[in-house]
């Protein structure tokens, strides 16, 4: 029997999906051994991925110019079984919150109005390198995927598990369960009488960092992670994306803010107060899912182009 | 989309317990107010997912009323409260992401109140009016 | 204008972060008129971090660079700590150095083990054979001490910031956590045995790493961090400028940034061209990175770092304008943060427990620095008095060498493009041009 192979394409980057593939560290050589890597840029000097094919295909990176909507299709053609790898590939990722602003006013703000730029031209590159698109796109809204592995980057234990599951032609589904279910912290009542900004008072080491008025997604990201953030004392900002079945994670975080306050009406904060007291609203729970959300972007012909913070 | 002939859809959930009697109230009390209004019966305003409103505005809705219970009548207590806080949050989201928060209304609406409903529901559908037809509408999925 | 023959173009580029291609245009003769190396991708987070919450950039500006995340956490935390005017605890200074260190361990022995020494090690393999998955056919007990080499690296990283990759620790004031004595001594066991495979590992590539004619000299400028003795430092100092001859041109806090650093844009590539802002573009191209650290500094610090860096020296006179040494200043550099993380690990104050200042949100400016692996990182943050970020300016490692690799692009085709004839894919050709760019990696 020939060996399973694998290729990786990488669409709009950081890298850090392809170095949690090499985070297998001493289970990376047995791993390279049960299945036959074809195609991976960072590591081998291959173009593209092989013209017959692979078993599978992971996909990192979301969609960002047009050059990669041709490299997903190709990728999509060549791979029997295709991964959605990481938040970016899934979700759009944090790349994905150049949604909130129209391509050419990002390319106004990178090439001409950044500080240290020197372009009195106003040149903007356009020569060879690829257009982009009008707003950034997880994979699936241009291609079929087989399955989705989120985080940012998905943990090398899951990587495994992946690969292990499609070597033995099993299924593989990340159990339904939060972050929270996976936390450590101490959770023991919904008593949040304000919310406060992240560092502006001491953390206690032992208890939810929601219920000390601190913002966690932890409630409604699907969990996998080992709730590995707020175990390290800083909350979860939601790379695993939402829970299955959820459309968007900030309209659930919404939800769950309605409900982790106080309950008693006379020591609840006001409505308009919780609004004040979470300046970032779409930035922190479209963290890394803003391009998979509901609307996906902002719709820009009514956004009035003011400085947030400075709220009515 | 801008011709006159064009309508506001509305979508409406409205709490078993109070605001949909109202709606009922006003409707046997022969109290006339603008047909726009699709009204979906939830067991308690605290029971609309905030998912639910976002689809009805993707789905071009062109505004949403929750309408529930006043505080201190919540036949589950705190259901009211909750609500009053995720529309707000619910209407921050809307502004930052360019949807005019006018879209999305709540009102404490009692099973007494035929009258209230009525006025509510002609308020709303002014206002949306002068608003216009969903932003998402040209080009969004029907 | 030059009549134009054809152009070739390579993409995508291999073994090397992010999406980059290059293109040679040949004039009718056949002969290189000038070549290219394009970054062909931009995200934009001088954009999309502007409205965010200062104390959120840093878990935002990791993003940038999944191979150097820690420096992009850190150099955020830095320009954080100088916004808010918060000054972290003495620990918490400790463990994000620390955090840095494992950063430098991690990065430097992919770069060169993983990406590198391939072609270094594997000479008379084919291009499809090139790579480090054959090396680990042939040489199983070799790549398993890379493969160690780099684990601890991310383990330092991991037991300091909360993740190996994208950490999350660093905040403004401090960090989230402390080290526990039992996680310390854990960690200085590893680092010991780094030292170990560090010193086993040198002396099985050091003869191929004067191979300078492999590579062609480029005359640039240097730029990098300092310490006030004036040796080499990856996390903290001022920032030092020098010409292609060694003359220092300046020495500045990095406050004062945008006196000295400029960015350059052309048509070709999404990637910025910084330079040294007295003399204008292109004449103040200048690189970054361990060649560029090691060409500003006067000295290493520790033992066996100043060792190598001694070898080097009497070799070479500096500055060091082959960018083939680039891998031995690079290999020096892993011995420097191994010292480095050693250090910190047997100082007592590592376990305290004092690691967070609180802070007030306000406005105002606020600029960090670090020495990322591939170079220096510059954070630049404004924020109105809600402490909302209003204006983000980010000059990252990779423009620091974007001219450099421009350039270096260019010399490699003239030098083996003649009369239209491209040589055969030959050991040469393939590992010189990597170098020059993998200096590079992903935009913004």
């Amino acid at each position: 029997m020939t060996k399973p192979t694998l290729a990786v394409e990488t669409l709009s980057i950081c890298s850090g999906c392809e170095i949690a593939i090499l985070d297998l560290h001493q289970a990376l050589p047995g791993v390279l051994d049960a299945i036959d890597l074809k195609y991976i840029q960072v590591l081998m000097d291959f173009r593209e991925p092989p013209k017959e094919g692979v078993t599978v295909g992971f996909v990192s990176g979301g969609v960002r110019n047009e050059e990669q909507v041709e490299l997903l299709h190709k990728m999509r053609e060549r791979s029997t079984i295709l991964v959605a790898f990481g938040a970016c590939s899934a979700f759009g990722g944090i790349p994905g919150l150049a949604n909130l602003h129209t391509k050419d006013e990002l390319l106004q703000e990178v090439y001409i109005d950044t500080v240290s730029t020197v372009n009195p031209k106003g040149v903007i590159p356009h020569k060879v390198v690829p257009p982009l698109l009008e707003e950034v796109h997880p994979i699936s809204d241009f291609v079929k995927v087989d399955y989705v592995l989120p985080g940012c980057p998905p943990p090398p234990k899951l990587i495994a598990e992946l690969v292990t599951c499609l070597l033995e032609g099993k299924e593989f589904r990340l159990e339904p369960k939060t972050v929270c279910d996976q936390c450590p912290l101490i959770k023991d009542e919904k008593s949040v009488t304000n919310f406060i900004r992240w560092g502006t008072k001491k953390i206690d080491p032992e208890r939810c960092l929601l219920e000390q008025g601190f913002q966690c997604l932890g409630p409604v990201t699907q969990g996998g992670c080992e709730a590995r953030c707020p175990t390290a004392l800083a909350p979860c900002r939601g790379c695993f994306g939402p829970t299955e079945n959820v459309h968007d994670q900030a309209a659930k975080m919404i939800g769950a803010i309605g409900s982790v306050v106080v309950q008693d009406p006379t020591k609840a904060p006001a409505p308009e107060q919780i609004v004040k007291e979470i300046p970032d609203l779409i930035g922190t729970y479209l963290r890394f899912s803003l391009a998979a959300s509901t609307f996906k972007k902002a719709l820009h012909t009514n956004v009035v182009k003011t400085k947030k913070g400075v709220k009515a | 989309m801008t011709n006159k002939s064009w309508e506001p859809k509305i979508v409406c959930f409205a709490c078993r317990w109070c605001s949909y009697a109202g709606a009922d109230m006003a409707g046997t009390s022969r109290i006339q107010y603008p047909p726009n209004a699709r009204v979906i019966r939830v067991n308690c305003s605290g029971r609309v997912d905030p998912n639910f409103i976002l689809r009805a505005l993707k789905l071009n809705a062109d505004g949403v009323l929750i309408a529930g219970c006043h505080f201190g009548d919540c036949h589950y207590v705190s259901g009211n409260y909750q609500t009053s806080r995720r529309v707000a949050l619910l209407k921050e989201y809307l502004k930052e992401i360019g949807i005019e928060p006018e879209r999305l209304r709540l009102e404490w609406i009692s099973a007494a109140e035929g009258q209230k409903f009525a006025e509510t529901m002609k308020a709303f559908v002014n206002e949306i009016k002068l608003l216009g037809p969903n932003p998402l509408a040209n080009g969004g999925p029907e | 204008m030059s009549q134009k023959g054809k152009t070739i173009k390579i993409a995508p580029v291999s073994r090397v972060e992010g999406h980059g291609a290059v293109t040679i245009q040949l004039d009718q003769q056949g002969n290189v008129a000038d070549a290219h190396f394009h970054v062909m991708d931009v995200r934009g987070f001088e954009m999309f971090m502007q409205n965010r919450p200062v104390e959120e950039a840093q878990r935002i500006a990791t993003r940038m660079c999944g191979i150097c995340p820690v420096s992009h956490h850190l150099a955020s935390a830095h320009a954080a700590d100088a916004l808010y005017g918060v000054d972290p605890p003495r620990t918490a200074k400790m463990l994000r150095e620390l955090m840095h260190h494992g950063q430098m361990i991690h990065s430097h022995t992919l770069h060169f083990f993983y990406l590198a020494a391939p072609d270094l090690l594997l000479p008379n393999t084919g291009p499809e054979e090139r790579h480090v998955v054959t090396l680990l056919k042939k040489n199983p007990d070799l790549v398993g001490k890379i493969i160690r080499l780099r684990q601890v690296g991310q383990n330092l990283i991991e037991a300091t910031g909360g993740r190996a990759i994208h950490p999350v620790t660093a905040q403004p004031g401090g960090i989230s956590q402390p080290l526990s004595e039992e996680k310390r001594d854990d960690l200085l066991k590893q680092v010991n045995e780094a030292q170990s495979l560090a010193t086993e590992l040198l002396p099985v590539v050091r003869p191929l790493l004067d191979k300078v004619e492999l590579l062609d000299e480029l005359q640039t400028g240097y730029l990098g961090l300092v310490t006030p003795k004036g040796e080499l430092e990856v996390y903290q100092g001022n920032l030092r400028m020098i010409d292609s001859t060694g003359k220092k041109l300046a020495e500045f806090p990095v406050k004062d940034y945008l006196k000295y650093i400029g960015e350059h844009v052309t048509d070709y590539s999404y990637l910025k061209f910084p330079f040294y802002r007295p003399w204008g573009w292109p004449k103040g191209i200048y690189r970054v990175g361990p060649l560029g650290r090691i060409n500003v500094a006067d000295d290493m610090s520790t033992p066996l770092a100043r060792e190598e860096y001694t070898t080097i020296k009497a070799k070479f006179d500096k500055p060091w304008n082959h960018t083939f040494l680039y891998h031995w200043a690079r290999l020096t550099e892993i011995l420097n943060s191994v010292e480095k993380a050693h250090q910190l690990l047997t100082d007592s104050h590592i376990t305290d427990t004092d690691v967070t200042r609180e802070f007030t949100i306000k406005g105002g400016q606020g600029i960090g620095v670090i020495e990322a692996p591939r170079g220096t990182l510059i954070h630049h943050y404004t924020a109105n008095p809600d402490g909302i970020l209003t204006k983000v300016n980010l000059i990252v490692s990779t423009v620091g060498n974007n001219g450099g690799m421009d350039q270096g692009v260019k010399n490699m085709a003239q030098r083996h493009i003649k009369h239209g004839k491209i040589p055969h894919q030959t050991r040469q050709n393939r590992s010189t041009d990597r170098e020059q760019h993998r200096n590079g990696g992903t935009s913004l």
